[in-house]
């Protein structure tokens, strides 16, 4: 009994690895839906991130140099995502493709030197209890796995415990309403982009410089595209997001495990997390249908600057 | 503080000119790009583009690009004009490739060519369809986000094509991950041996674009289609089935991808299924750009598929020259919607840049034209 337990407890520590990548660009993405932009750039922003954290790690010898500039480049790629939509009005889904090219091409350009060169740097391991069944697999984890607990609690109750979640949600549901009682709607959603882009390169880095310490151009294969669809799987709420991010952290287990274990085709086992999300997205939109849901795809162009210009 | 101000224009830019401009925008961006990794751009426009163009031998590598390019961009005309995101065709490629290669190793393989060829082009573009047919149902009846279905059906696809060319159909001889070749009966004749352009996907090809024309903007469900594309809720208060339309407008836009995808493998040389990326290439990608930049129209498609043909030499060129990575040519679609995304709002729109210094607060009626 003992045994299965601690099977149990490795299964889950495993999940909980592969799925804070996916948690972490979830929480950027619902911010950025939340004030109503699709960004749909997540998947490039994330092999850009898992690029240049990767070579920035690499050089420097600096895990933490890695993370904060694979921040950063996320989010001046989510800053061009917001400069298109919000100023220039451009298409939101053609731009967040587009985003998505643009990544995919940076991140082979500068990760095509450092293909097949191991990372030797490890992240610190905060271990709480690790003695326990069950519970070490959440707590005895690395510290980025902490930091995207933290930022998971910490932007559910900013978005719906403060002022300025109040005026996020009511920018993305009603612009017109919101900008009428004072809200500075173009700073709010530059902020909400830029963050999505944000937990979307530290999501990728995560995943060159933690799960798999190197760098290979296949190296998220949907995750980003995953990310988008837990958006609306949580309901757009971050609490949500925590818990279904690391049941699909579970899948990705099981994927790893399956062909391993019950030698069952690696590429069948596969296709395991891209069946269950249309799946799982097919019910989330049923239930979608009878909550408010942030007005998505729709450039917000003032009625009078429309009609007759300013 | 910088101010963007917007005004909606007396007419809007035509689409032919801010195609143009766009091609010409992003090719600039690309090039600038590419030359702070250390390319010379000189030298990467002269050997990708222009030489192969005049020399003559790319032409041929031209147009075995543009078929398949044209087959899931003419589908995703129907599909976008229905107001359907399929970013699916790779999927949908692939599917056909799938099916085009089981009828010429295993359910047909010694029937003749004027048998076995028609059925691979008719079961591809139902197997396409199919494929594409499950997004547009979740999408009708429950309003299932189509943009990550279709992408996540993608991702499917890849995984069974990998599935099948390293377990059950993998060649025994070889032991790559490649199918055995295709008989000789379920090869598409070509052009010639020095202009290898596979003569039925050819007449497909234009075939269909003239097809989806007529259907499109002189038939009564392209009308429908439009309707529904442009106001669905409009759409249905005249009595159009909104979900007969997007089932509809899904399974013909996967068919035509699954064309491609049949040609993707009975073109090949040597006529073969193989990786996932070696049959699909990003086409099904690189068609959102030939729907957009031919302004959704069918003919237009033509054009537009012949370009982006001429760019997907370029790319591949420059990635074998410069060794950049498999996957630059990204860079250039990237760019290229990106542009476009832009232009398709400043043709309606007027957008200035005004400077103010909000610390000195200068009042509307003073800084007013």
């Amino acid at each position: 009994m003992t045994m299965n337990i601690w099977a149990l407890t490795l299964l889950l520590a495993l999940a909980v690895k592969l799925g804070t990548p996916l948690l972490l660009a979830c929480l950027g993405e619902i911010y950025s839906e939340r004030s109503g932009i699709l960004n749909l750039g997540i998947e490039g922003i994330m092999m850009l991130g898992a690029a240049v954290g990767f070579a920035v790690a690499y050089e420097t010898n600096s895990i933490l140099l890695g993370f904060i500039s694979a921040a950063i480049v996320g989010a001046l790629l989510g800053l061009i995502h917001a400069f298109v939509t919000v100023n220039l009005r451009g298409n939101q889904i053609i731009s967040g493709l587009a985003i998505t090219f643009v990544g995919i091409g940076l991140a082979t350009l500068i990760g095509h030197k450092y293909i097949g060169k191991p990372l030797r740097l490890r992240v610190p391991i905060l271990r709480i209890f690790s003695d326990v069944p069950i519970l070490s697999a959440f707590f005895t984890q690395d510290v980025v796995v902490y930091f995207a607990y933290l930022v998971s609690i910490l932007l559910w109750f900013i978005l719906f415990y403060t002022r300025i979640g109040i005026e996020i949600r009511a920018t993305g549901e009603s612009p017109i309403a919101a900008e009428a009682s004072g809200v500075n709607i173009t700073l709010i959603r530059y902020v909400c982009v830029m963050l999505s882009g944000l937990f979307a390169g530290i999501g990728g880095a995560y995943i060159s410089l933690v799960s798999l310490q190197h760098w290979s151009d296949l190296i998220t294969i949907g995750k980003g595209w995953i990310a988008l669809a837990l958006v609306i799987v949580s309901l757009w709420n971050p609490i949500y997001a925590l818990i279904i991010a690391y049941l699909f952290g579970i899948l990705y287990a099981f994927q790893v495990l399956l062909p391993e274990n019950w030698g069952i085709d690696i590429h069948l086992a596969g296709i395991l997390p891209y069946a269950t999300t249309i799946v799982v997205l097919t019910f989330a939109s049923k239930l979608k249908a009878r909550i408010g849901t942030p007005i998505l795809g729709k450039p917000y162009i003032r009625e009078e600057e429309a009609l007759h210009g300013v | 503080m910088i101010r963007f101000i917007i005004r909606r224009r007396e007419h809007p830019i035509p689409y032919s000119h801010a195609s143009l401009i766009s091609i010409f925008v992003s090719i600039l961006i690309s090039l600038a790009i590419l030359t702070m990794f250390g390319i010379n751009p000189v030298i990467a426009v002269w050997e990708a583009f222009i030489y192969p163009l005049i020399s003559g031998y790319g032409w041929s590598g031209v147009l075995r690009n543009a078929l398949p390019l044209l087959l899931c961009g003419i589908g995703l005309i129907i599909a976008f004009r229905a107001g359907v995101w399929n970013i699916g065709a790779e999927g949908q490629m692939l599917l056909g490739a799938i099916v085009a290669t089981w009828i010429a190793l295993y359910f047909m393989p010694d029937k003749p060519a004027l048998i076995v060829i028609p059925l691979m082009f008719l079961f591809g573009f139902i197997a396409g369809g199919v494929w594409g047919l499950i997004a547009g149902i979740l999408k009708s009846k429950w309003n299932v986000n189509e943009v990550l279905t279709t992408m996540m059906l993608n991702y499917v696809a890849y995984q069974l094509v990998y599935y099948l060319v390293m377990g059950p159909w993998q060649d025994p001889v070889t032991n790559y991950p490649v199918t055995r070749p295709f008989p000789p009966s379920a090869c598409l004749p070509k052009i010639s041996r020095t202009f290898p352009v596979p003569i039925p996907t050819l007449i497909i090809g234009i075939f269909s674009a003239f097809f989806v024309y007529i259907l499109l903007l002189h038939s009564r469900l392209g009308y429908e289609i439009r309707a529904v594309g442009s106001n669905p809720d409009a759409a249905k208060a005249y009595g159009i089935s909104y979900e007969k339309v997007v089932m509809i407008a899904m399974f013909l836009s996967g068919g035509f991808a699954g064309l491609a995808g049949v040609n993707a493998v009975a073109g090949a040389i040597p006529a073969q299924l193989r990786r996932p990326e070696q049959v699909s290439r990003g086409y099904g990608f690189i068609a959102i750009l030939v729907a957009w930049l031919a302004g959704l129209h069918p003919i237009a498609a033509i054009l537009t598929s012949i370009l982006m043909g001429i760019f997907f030499i370029a790319g591949s060129s420059i990635e074998i020259i410069f060794h950049t990575g498999v996957e630059t040519t990204n860079l250039f679609i990237g760019s290229l919607l990106l542009v476009l995304s832009v232009a398709e709002t400043l043709r309606h729109y007027s957008i200035r840049v005004k400077f103010t210094s909000s610390l000195f607060k200068i009042s509307k009626e003073s800084s007013g034209e």
